[in-house]
C-alpha cells in the first residue's frame, strides 16, 4: 500500500493576503513552501465589497481603532483605505519573492472575499492563509474567512498565526487511513535529513494502535527515516496539545476532515496549537 | 702682465691631504656622528628639550638640507628614552548628554585592557541577557503580562461582539476602523436590504449600533492604558531580570578597576543603562505586531547593536611605549594634528558617535615630543590656529573647522578636551621664523626658543676630523661602499667649494648625503671595492652636467656671437664684466660686456639699467658711488661737467648687487680717458667712493664662467680675471682652471684699489698725485684728468657762447 501513497504534489501555491499580522507570517510560510517544493507563487489581495457596502448604509459610521473616534464611512474612503493597504502588501510580496529569487505573481482582486479564494484555490495545489483575519476580537481566534474555507475548500491548506514559522520539529497525526498515510508521506517530504518525524498515534484501540505503529516502523525502514510516536487517548488529547502549544517553529500536519467539523480534532488543534498547521483532505489522494 | 701681481696656481685651491685624515679607509672609523659643526643649535634644543616652564617649545631654524629634523628628532628621542611613559586616554559614552563624550585618563596599558574587558562584558552580557530572556521563568511570567492583557482585551470584545449578535450587527473591520452594520443569517445586510426595512427598524437599528459605538469607544480608550501597564509590568520584569544576569560580571569588572574611580563610573552607568533599557536589548522579533505593516517593517529592521554605547574607544594607547613618544606629523593638516570626529553614512545620513572620535598628531605626542615642519603647518588651513590654541589653552579640544568657523550648525559631538602637555619642535627656515616672530604676536610666548642651524663651519683640523666621521656615520647608515681616504679628502674639498671659502665647510647634510650616495654609485658601476676620489669627481661633474642645460646654452649663445663677448683685442669704453646665475643650488658664472659712454653734461652717471628699471637698488647705489668717486678724485677743483651712461649689453633679465662696479668704474674711466680696455680680461668687484675694491660673492663661478668661455674659444695666454683681493681666501677652483693658471694660459689678478686693475686693464700706470694734485703725464689718472677739466672748460666756454648770442 505506502508504495502507492504518495505526498502531496505541489506545483502551484495560492497565498491569500490581507492586512493582518497573520498574512505577514503566511506569506513567509509560502515563500518557503514554494522553495521546498520549487513551485509558482501566487499571491492576491481581495478589495472586500462587503466593506464598500457598509458605505452606502446611510446610518452607520466608523470607530477609529487607534483613536476612538467615530466617524462617517464614506466610498471612497474605503476604497483608498484599500489601495493603501495592497500597495503595501504588493511592495512586500514582490520583496520576499525578488529576495528570495522566487517566480511570483500577484494580484489584486474585487469581491467577496471567500469566494474569491474559493475560486483561486481551484487553480492551485496548496493555499496558505492566516489563521485569523482583521477581525478585532483578538488574535488567537480563527477568523470566519478561514473559518469558511477550512469548511469548503478541498485544496491542502495551510494555516499560519502570527510568529509561526515552518522549521522542526514536524507532527503527523496519523490516522490509519489513506489520507493518514499521505499525511505521512507529506511529512516524510518535508522532513530534512537527520530530523524526527513525529507521529501522533491514536491508542484508544490497542490492537489498531500496534498494527499502525508497525506498518509505520516498516515504512519507515523503508523510506529509512527516523520516527517516534507519541501515542495519545482521545480524551487525554488535549493534554498533549498543552505540551506543544509554546511550539511557535515546526510545522503540524493533519487530515481535513470536514465533516462534524465542530467535535472534531481540526477545531482542537487550531484553538490550541500556536504552530502552521496544514490540511490535507482525501481528496489528496484521489 | 709678468708685472702685476697674480695668484699661483697654489693660491686656487685649499687641497685636503688625505694623509692628514689618519685613516686609509671609512671602514676603520667606529665613532658615529650625527650632527656637524651645531654647538649652538644642539645647546639651544638642549635647553628647550629639558626646561620645563610652558612656552619654551622650540623653533629649529636654517636653510634645507641641513638635517634639521632628524638632528632635533635624534634629540627627542634620546630624552624620551628616560622620560615617563604617559598615560593611555579612552573616549566612552556619555550617557546622560551623548553629543559630549567623557575623556578617561588611565595608565599606561590599561586603556586597551578596559577596551578588552569592556567587549568581554558585552559579549557575556549578551549572553547573559539571552538566556535570562530566554529561561523559561522569564517565558512564563512575561507571557502571563500578555496574557491578561489581551484576556482583558479579549473579554471586552466578545462582550461587544456577543452584544453585536445579540441585536443582529456585525463587527467589521474597515481599513482604519471598526464599524457594526446589520446582518441576517446571509450575512451582512446590503444597502438596498436596509432601505427596505421599516423606519421604525432603521431607527432601532441605528440606537443599538449607537450603542455599540459607545461601547466599543470606551474599550478602545481603556486599551491604551492596559497596554501601558503591561508594559511596565514587562519592564520592571526586564529589568529585575537584566540585574540578575549582569550583576555579577558588572561586579567583577568594578572589583579589578577599584581603584579607578571613572572607570568604575563608567561601568556602573554601564549596567544601570543596560538594565534600565533591559527590553531594548531583547530581540524586536518578541513583539507582537498588531498589523501586517508593523510585521513588515519590524523584520525589515534586523536587531541594531545596542551594546555599541558601552564600547570604549582608545585614543591614546601607549601600552607598546618604553619612555615617552616621539612623534612626527608629516601632514599636519588641522585633523592629523588636532584629532577629529568621523562619520558613517546610514540611511542617507552622515551620523558618528564617540567611537568615531580619532586621534590626532597631539593626542598621540602628549606627555612627549611632536615635531612638525612649519612650512607644510603653515601652510595648511586652520592648523597652526589649531595649534596655537591647544598650546595656550594647555588641553586638545576636537571640533571640525567648520564647527570652530561656525560654517555649520548641525549637530555634531563635543568630545570633552583632554590636557596637553607635551613639548613641540618646529622646524623651517629663517625666513619663516623671523616672519612669524614679526607678524604673529603669539608666536615668541609659544616659541620661546630659537635652534637656529649653522651653514658654515671653519676648517681646521679639529672641524675637518670631525667632518671625516660624519662622512663615516651616513656611509654606514646607507650601507655605500666604504671611501677611501682621497674619496673623504675630495668630499671635504667639495664640501668647502660649496661654501665658497677656503677655510670655511659647508654643513648641508643634503648635499653632502647626495654626494656620498653618487659616489658609491659610480663605484659600483665602475666595480671599485672602495669609493675613490675620481668616483667622487664623476658624481660631482655628474651633477654638474645634470643641471647645466643654461649654462650650456648661454655658454653657446656667446660662443655662436650672438651674445657679444669680446675674449681679444683693445676697446674703449667696453669691459667685461661677471654676473652669476643661481639655478636652485646650482650657479654658474656668465661674463657680461658692460659699455660706457661720455659726453658734456652736469656731472651725471646714467644707469641704464635703473632708467628701464632693469637694475635693482643695491646695483644703482654702486653706480652713484662712481660718481662720488669721479668727483672725489678729479673734481676737486673743476666742476664734473660730463655726463656718462653705463649698461650691461644684452642683459634682458634685470640685474642687481653691486660686485660689477669697479668694472663699471674701468669702463668709465676708459671712456673718459679715451683708452682702450683689454678685452681678454674680465673684472668683477665692488668699489667704495675711494676706489678700493671690495670682495664679492661667486668669485669661483665667475672665473669659472669666463673661463670656459676662453677656453672654448682657445686660451691665448693674456686671458684672464681681475677678482678682488679679500676673495683670494673664496677661491676653490675647477682643477682645470688651475691647470690652465699653472700653465700660464689664464691669469687670476687679485687687486685692492682700481687703480691696480686699471694699469692691468690698460697697460698705462695710474699715476699718483703729486703735492700740487697733479698726475704724472701719460698716466690713466691724469688722462682721466685733463679729459674732465677739458670738458668742464667747453662746458664753461659754451655757457659764455650761449650768453653772449642771448644777448
Amino acid at each position: 500500500m505506502t508504495d502507492e501513497i504518495q505526498p502531496i504534489r505541489v506545483e502551484r501555491i495560492l497565498v491569500a493576503l490581507d492586512s493582518s499580522s497573520h498574512s505577514f507570517f503566511a506569506l513567509k510560510a509560502a515563500v518557503e513552501m514554494a522553495h521546498h517544493y520549487n513551485a509558482s507563487l501566487k499571491g492576491v489581495f481581495i478589495h472586500d465589497s462587503k466593506l464598500l457596502n457598509l458605505a452606502n448604509i446611510p446610518f452607520l459610521r466608523e470607530v477609529g481603532e487607534y483613536t476612538a473616534i467615530t466617524r462617517e464611512i464614506s466610498s471612497d474612503g474605503i476604497t483608498r483605505g484599500m489601495v493603501v493597504q495592497s500597495r503595501w502588501i504588493t511592495q512586500t510580496f514582490h520583496k520576499f519573492t525578488n529576495q528570495t529569487g522566487l517566480h511570483g505573481e500577484f494580484e489584486i482582486l474585487h469581491g467577496n472575499i471567500f469566494q474569491i479564494i474559493d475560486q483561486e484555490a481551484e487553480k492551485c495545489d496548496l493555499l496558505v492563509i492566516g489563521k485569523s483575519g482583521t477581525n478585532p476580537l483578538g488574535k488567537p481566534r480563527l477568523g470566519s474567512t478561514a473559518r469558511l474555507v477550512i469548511k469548503q475548500v478541498k485544496k491542502p491548506l495551510l494555516l499560519v498565526e502570527e510568529n509561526d514559522q515552518l522549521g522542526h520539529p514536524i507532527f503527523v497525526l496519523f490516522d490509519d487511513s489513506p489520507v493518514g498515510w499521505v499525511i505521512l508521506e507529506t511529512g516524510r517530504d518535508l522532513l530534512n535529513t537527520g530530523e524526527n518525524l513525529n507521529i501522533l498515534l491514536n491508542e484508544d484501540s490497542v490492537e489498531e494502535y500496534r498494527s499502525a505503529q508497525k506498518k509505520i516502523r516498516s515504512w519507515a525502514v523503508e523510506k529509512q527515516i527516523n520516527i517516534a510516536f507519541q501515542a495519545y487517548k482521545t480524551e487525554s488529547f488535549d493534554r498533549f496539545l498543552d505540551k506543544i502549544f509554546h511550539l511557535k517553529i515546526g510545522l503540524f500536519i493533519m487530515p481535513h476532515i470536514i465533516e462534524d467539523m465542530n467535535q472534531s480534532l481540526i477545531e482542537k488543534c487550531l484553538r490550541s496549537i500556536s504552530l502552521p498547521i496544514l490540511l490535507i483532505q482525501q481528496q489528496a489522494c484521489d | 702682465m709678468a708685472a702685476f701681481n697674480e695668484l699661483k696656481s697654489r693660491e686656487l685651491f685649499q687641497k685636503c691631504d688625505p694623509d692628514q685624515l689618519g685613516f686609509e679607509s671609512t671602514d676603520e672609523i667606529k665613532e658615529t656622528v650625527s650632527i656637524f659643526g651645531q654647538a649652538r643649535a644642539s645647546e639651544a634644543i638642549d635647553f628647550g628639550m629639558n626646561i620645563a616652564y610652558p612656552g619654551y617649545n622650540i623653533f629649529v631654524l636654517g636653510p634645507s638640507g641641513m638635517g634639521k629634523r632628524e638632528i632635533v628628532q635624534n634629540f627627542f628621542k634620546e630624552k624620551a628614552k628616560t622620560d615617563p611613559t604617559p598615560s593611555d586616554w579612552i573616549y566612552v559614552n556619555n550617557f546622560e548628554n551623548a553629543d559630549k563624550p567623557e575623556a578617561i585618563e588611565l595608565p599606561p596599558g590599561l586603556g586597551s585592557q578596559y577596551q578588552q574587558d569592556i567587549n568581554n562584558l558585552i559579549d557575556e552580557m549578551q549572553t547573559a541577557l539571552s538566556a535570562a530572556f530566554e529561561s523559561e521563568e522569564y517565558q512564563n511570567r512575561r507571557q502571563t503580562v500578555f496574557e491578561s492583557f489581551k484576556e482583558k482585551q479579549s473579554e471586552l470584545f466578545t462582550q461587544l461582539q456577543e452584544n453585536a449578535n445579540k441585536n443582529d450587527l456585525a463587527m467589521i473591520k474597515t481599513p482604519s476602523g471598526i464599524a457594526f452594520a446589520p446582518k441576517d443569517a446571509e450575512g451582512v445586510l446590503t444597502a438596498d436590504e436596509v432601505n427596505k426595512l421599516s423606519d421604525d427598524d432603521r431607527e432601532e437599528i441605528q440606537q443599538n449600533i449607537e450603542g455599540l459605538q459607545e461601547q466599543l469607544q470606551k474599550i478602545l480608550q481603556q486599551v491604551p492604558i492596559w497596554q501601558r501597564e503591561a508594559q511596565e509590568e514587562i519592564r520592571d520584569l526586564n529589568k529585575e531580570m537584566a540585574n540578575f544576569a549582569i550583576g555579577g560580571l558588572i561586579n567583577e569588572i568594578i572589583e579589578k578597576y577599584k581603584e579607578h574611580i571613572e572607570i568604575v563610573e563608567h561601568v556602573e552607568q554601564t549596567q544601570d543603562q543596560v538594565v534600565e533599557n533591559a527590553d531594548a536589548f531583547l530581540s524586536r522579533t518578541d513583539g507582537e505586531p498588531s498589523s501586517f505593516l508593523e510585521a513588515v517593517s519590524q523584520h525589515g529592521s534586523g536587531q541594531t547593536s545596542l551594546m555599541d554605547q558601552f564600547q570604549v574607544n582608545v585614543i591614546v594607547d601607549n601600552k607598546d611605549l618604553q619612555g615617552a613618544p616621539v612623534v612626527f606629523e608629516n601632514n599636519p593638516t588641522y585633523a592629523n594634528l588636532i584629532g577629529r570626529v568621523e562619520h558613517y553614512a546610514q540611511m542617507g545620513t552622515l551620523r558618528t558617535d564617540f567611537r568615531m572620535i580619532k586621534p590626532g598628531a597631539m593626542h598621540k605626542a602628549n606627555g612627549g615630543y611632536l615635531v612638525l615642519d612649519a612650512r607644510k603647518l603653515l601652510s595648511q588651513p586652520y592648523s597652526w590656529d589649531g595649534l596655537k590654541r591647544a598650546l595656550q589653552s594647555k588641553e586638545i579640544e576636537i571640533e571640525s573647522i567648520e564647527q570652530a568657523l561656525s560654517l555649520i550648525s548641525t549637530v555634531s559631538l563635543r568630545p570633552e578636551p583632554i590636557p596637553i602637555n607635551l613639548k613641540i619642535a618646529l622646524v623651517g627656515d629663517r625666513l619663516l621664523y623671523y616672519f612669524l616672530l614679526q607678524h604673529d604676536p603669539e608666536f615668541s610666548d609659544l616659541f620661546k626658543v630659537e635652534a637656529d642651524f649653522e651653514t658654515e663651519i671653519e676648517w681646521n683640523r679639529e672641524n675637518q676630523d670631525l667632518y671625516a666621521k660624519l662622512i663615516a656615520s651616513i656611509i654606514e647608515k646607507e650601507s655605500t661602499k666604504p671611501f677611501n681616504n682621497t674619496a673623504v679628502a675630495r668630499l671635504i674639498e667639495q664640501s668647502a667649494r660649496l661654501a665658497n671659502d677656503t677655510e670655511r665647510l659647508k654643513t648641508k647634510l643634503q648635499d653632502l648625503h647626495e654626494l656620498i650616495v653618487e659616489s658609491d654609485y659610480w663605484a659600483k658601476k665602475n666595480e671599485h671595492p672602495q669609493v675613490t676620489d675620481n668616483d667622487v669627481q664623476k658624481a660631482i661633474d655628474s651633477q654638474l652636467k645634470r643641471a647645466d642645460r643654461l649654462r650650456e646654452k648661454i655658454q653657446e649663445s656667446i660662443l655662436r656671437d650672438i651674445n657679444l663677448i669680446s675674449t681679444e683685442g683693445e676697446a674703449i669704453g667696453q669691459i667685461n664684466g661677471l654676473s652669476v646665475y643661481a639655478l636652485g643650488s646650482f650657479m654658474f658664472g656668465k661674463p657680461t660686456r658692460i659699455t660706457s659712454q661720455v659726453s658734456l653734461g652736469k656731472g651725471q652717471v646714467i644707469d641704464i639699467e635703473r632708467e628701464v628699471e632693469m637694475g635693482g637698488p643695491i646695483h644703482s647705489k654702486g653706480v652713484l658711488i662712481l660718481a662720488g668717486f669721479l668727483r672725489g678724485r678729479y673734481a676737486q677743483e673743476t666742476p664734473l661737467s660730463l655726463s656718462a651712461s653705463l649698461v650691461f649689453e644684452q642683459s634682458y633679465g634685470g640685474v642687481d648687487g653691486d660686485s660689477a662696479s669697479s668694472t663699471e668704474l674701468y669702463a668709465l674711466m676708459s671712456s673718459i680717458a679715451e683708452v682702450p680696455i683689454k678685452q681678454s680680461l674680465a673684472v668683477t668687484g665692488s668699489v667704495n667712493q675711494f676706489g678700493q675694491v671690495q670682495a664679492i660673492g661667486g668669485v669661483n663661478e665667475k672665473i669659472e664662467g669666463f673661463f670656459d668661455i676662453c677656453s672654448k674659444r682657445g686660451l691665448t695666454g693674456d686671458q684672464g680675471v681681475i677678482i678682488p683681493k679679500a676673495n683670494v681666501k673664496h677661491l676653490m677652483l675647477r682643477q682645470d682652471v688651475i691647470d690652465a693658471v699653472e700653465e700660464g694660459k689664464f691669469h687670476i689678478y687679485p687687486v685692492e684699489h682700481v687703480d691696480e686693475g686699471i694699469e692691468i686693464l690698460t697697460g698705462l700706470p695710474a699715476g699718483s698725485k703729486d703735492e700740487r694734485g697733479n698726475y704724472p703725464e701719460g698716466t690713466i689718472n691724469a688722462l682721466v684728468k685733463d679729459r674732465l677739466e677739458g670738458m668742464a672748460a667747453r662746458l664753461t666756454q659754451f655757457g659764455k657762447d650761449k650768453g653772449e648770442n642771448s644777448d
